[in-house]
């Protein structure tokens, strides 16, 4: 039962990856689209725009939350692709951990980079 | 030599990775499946180089504006495009696998009347429809990276 519940959160996160990521490539890469929407961002990847987001509490707590929700659908997923290969059965039985481990380190990693920035 | 004196070759009851990509006749869904797993790997790789240059915003100014200078190489606006429509391809279809999981797309049981469909035939029309939307998404994409 916990493994169904697990596989909802996958589509769950899904869902909202796909909103977040929208957003993200929207307001930062297409012009027109988001200019059309109302947003225009000057030269979204020049140091000055980059920490003029970094620094603003809404965009912080917006890449931290597609942060965690993009590495729990990529996680997950990825480990349903390694769990076809023929491992060696101690690699096998350790995926499930090795994948918590990974995420939790690249989570970490990546909110440290918007937290540093945003107390900078 | 007659016929029944010709040993074939038994196929290989597992195929390994191989199998992701052939295994006979796959139809179209299933290659879709076999997207699915690419796009996702994709978007996996490109999320790691994603974190790890928004890293260098730690070092500072100079070596943040150097590394952007260097995307300003068109092989990368290729390569950017690429990802948005591994992220596109991935959504629209996972939005399908969803809508499929959760029984949206089922449809009201049907005697089983001949001409039988199955009920991959049933639910073709939204792979088209997901297909379209896609296809449309993409040239729209493409239109803002050319303009």
């Amino acid at each position: 039962m916990r493994q169904s519940y697990f596989r909802l959160l996958q589509l769950i996160t899904g869902v909202a990856v796909f909103f977040l990521i929208a957003v993200h490539i929207t307001a930062l890469r297409l012009d027109d689209f988001a200019g059309g929407l109302g947003v225009h961002i000057e030269e979204p990847t020049s140091w000055g725009s980059v920490m003029d987001r970094a620094t603003s509490a809404g965009w912080a707590s917006f890449y931290i939350i597609l942060l965690a929700v993009a590495i729990y659908h990529a996680l997950y997923g990825l480990r349903g692709v390694l769990m076809e290969l023929p491992w060696p059965p101690v690699i096998a039985r350790s995926l499930n951990y090795i994948m918590i481990g990974i995420g939790i380190v690249v989570f970490g990693y990546g909110s440290f980079i918007a937290l540093n920035a945003y107390y900078s | 030599m007659n016929a029944m004196e010709v040993k074939k070759k038994p196929l290989k009851n597992y195929l390994g990775i191989w199998g992701w990509v052939w295994a006979g006749r796959y139809n179209v869904e299933r290659y879709l499946y076999t997207l699915q797993r690419v796009t996702g790997l994709g978007i996996i790789l490109y999320g790691i180089l994603h974190l790890t240059i928004n890293g260098f915003r730690i070092s500072g100014e100079g070596l943040w504006e150097d590394t952007m200078s260097l995307f300003e190489n068109p092989v990368f606006a290729v390569g950017e495009y690429l990802v948005i429509a591994a992220f596109i391809i991935h959504a629209l279809n996972g939005l399908r696998l969803i809508l499929q999981q959760l029984g949206y797309t089922l449809g009201a049981p049907k005697p089983p009347i001949y001409p039988y469909s199955h009920a991959l035939q049933r639910r073709r029309p939204i792979v088209l429809a997901m297909g379209a939307l896609g296809a449309i998404l993409l040239l729209l994409v493409l239109i803002d990276f050319v303009v």
